[in-house]
């Protein structure tokens, strides 16, 4: 047996019903329906947390400040670890064990590297000596069972300036609060040169990467328009910015290759 | 209101003609025909809620990537059945290769034959089998399939050949793979 006899092996059998459209777009209906229910539960206990708060006249122990998915087109604020923060130790381990799961791995001297963190989400990149990744758990949402997505692991050299791929971005359309966004999440090595990576949205938000080391990091959650996704033609825009905020590279991801919409994982 | 009547007119059409192919490569790639469909209906209710943006490319290739996707994020919580030790009628269910009509749509290739490549394409790692399934069941090139997965053209031309030639000494196979020399 050959490749051609794999492929023929491997066929499509004929026999395959088609899935029910209408059950889909129900389904869909239901997606949104659903994301919407489960946000506004979680706005409901956030506002019960909220409200043991104020009545107990201190900030709830061990708790991040409450900060919820930016509903404007503005720029959410980054925020870096704090002492109330992730619990890094056991993020790490999950890390470790989502790359288990994929069947991937990082020497056993990996550790944390760099961290963004939001109430929304942690993004870490951890490394050993020679290769890192970066988990993720922005893609995390009320009602669904993914709680962390983690990037193919890569060697440590810094990319070239010209390196397009180096800063491609994982998408995904999340729920939050009721309300639909548009998931992005990146990191990464700062080519030579490079003190900051910013990016730029459809619909106009722009981010600046929080650089942590020689490592930089990104998420951001750009909301969807009305009921139903409208087309856009916009594309990502990557600038690379040098000491003192000059522009030293500038290019558009190529949707697609370096916009890996519907990716959980990293790009 | 005619443009959301003409979208899912749209939508419709498609779901009607390329939703087998998906639920073929889903089951491939999960080995679970149930887990397929969930799959590729995960994958398709969330391509309807992006149709506009969608439908402008390749909504073929957009939802096969969401397929893939996905599968590689459940893969935690609901693994591939490794080594399927069912009988022929189990898998055949499993991987729902009918039995009935199958010889004589299929003539150069017998049923057996199909299950036991699945069956040994079940004990490829999940990563080797994304791999195998996007180069000989997608057709992909190696390039397509390492911009499909998000790794390294390298990556897939060693993942290809480890798994060839696990397929090659595949026990279910009774060593009758010989595969493409690398």
């Amino acid at each position: 047996m050959n490749g051609d006899e794999l492929r023929e092996a491997l066929r499509p059998p004929d026999d395959i019903e088609s899935l029910d459209p209408a059950r889909v777009i129900a389904g869909a209906h239901r997606r949104r329906k659903r994301g919407t229910a489960a946000g506004g539960a979680a706005v409901a206990a956030v506002l019960a947390v909220v409200a043991v708060g104020v009545i107990a006249d201190s900030r709830p122990s061990g708790s991040p400040a409450v900060e919820r998915p930016t509903p404007s087109i503005s720029t959410p604020k980054a925020t870096r670890t704090t002492p109330q923060g992730p619990n890094v130790p056991a993020l790490v381990a999950q890390c470790k064990a989502e790359l288990r799961a994929h069947d991937l791995a990082l020497g056993p001297t990996a550790a944390k590297q760099a961290i963004l963190s939001t109430a929304d989400g942690t993004l870490m990149v951890v490394a050993d000596g020679k290769n890192w990744t970066a988990c993720d758990t922005g893609y995390r949402q009320v009602g669904h069972p993914v709680e962390m997505s983690v990037r193919n692991p890569g060697p440590i050299r810094r990319p070239a300036i010209t390196n397009a791929d180096a800063f491609a971005v994982a998408n995904n359309l999340v729920t939050k609060a009721g309300k639909s966004f548009d998931y992005y999440w990146a990191a990464g090595l700062l080519p030579s040169g490079v003190t900051t990576v910013s990016y730029s949205f459809p619909g106009g938000s722009t981010v600046d990467a929080v650089v942590e080391g020689k490592y930089w990091l990104m998420h951001h959650w750009v909301p969807m328009a009305g009921a139903e996704s409208t087309a856009s033609s916009e594309r990502v825009e990557v600038r690379l910015l040098g000491p003192g905020g000059a522009v030293l590279k500038k290019f558009k991801l190529q949707p697609g290759l370096q916009t890996c919409e519907q990716i959980s994982h990293g790009c | 209101m005619q443009r959301s009547e003409s979208r899912d007119e749209d939508f419709t059409a498609f779901v009607l003609a390329r939703s087998p192919r998906l639920v073929h490569l889903a089951r491939m790639l999960c080995g679970d025909a149930g887990l397929a469909e969930d799959l590729v209906q995960t994958a398709l209710e969330k391509a309807y809620l992006r149709w506009d943006r969608i439908e402008l490319g390749d909504p073929f290739a957009y939802v096969r990537q969401a397929v893939v996707n996905q599968h590689l994020s459940w893969i935690r919580r609901r693994p591939w059945r490794e080594r399927p030790s069912g009988s022929t009628s189990e898998l055949d269910e499993q991987f729902g290769l009918s039995l009935r009509g199958r010889t004589a749509a299929d003539p150069s290739t017998g049923v057996e034959r199909r299950l036991a490549i699945t069956e040994a394409l079940a004990t490829l790692t999940r990563r080797e089998r994304a791999v195998v399934v996007l180069r000989y069941v997608e057709d992909l090139t190696e390039v397509q399939t390492a911009a499909a997965l998000g790794v390294a053209l390298g990556t897939v031309k060693s993942v290809n050949s480890r798994a060839l030639q696990k397929l090659r000494v595949a026990p279910e196979l009774n060593g009758s793979y010989v595969g493409e020399q690398s």
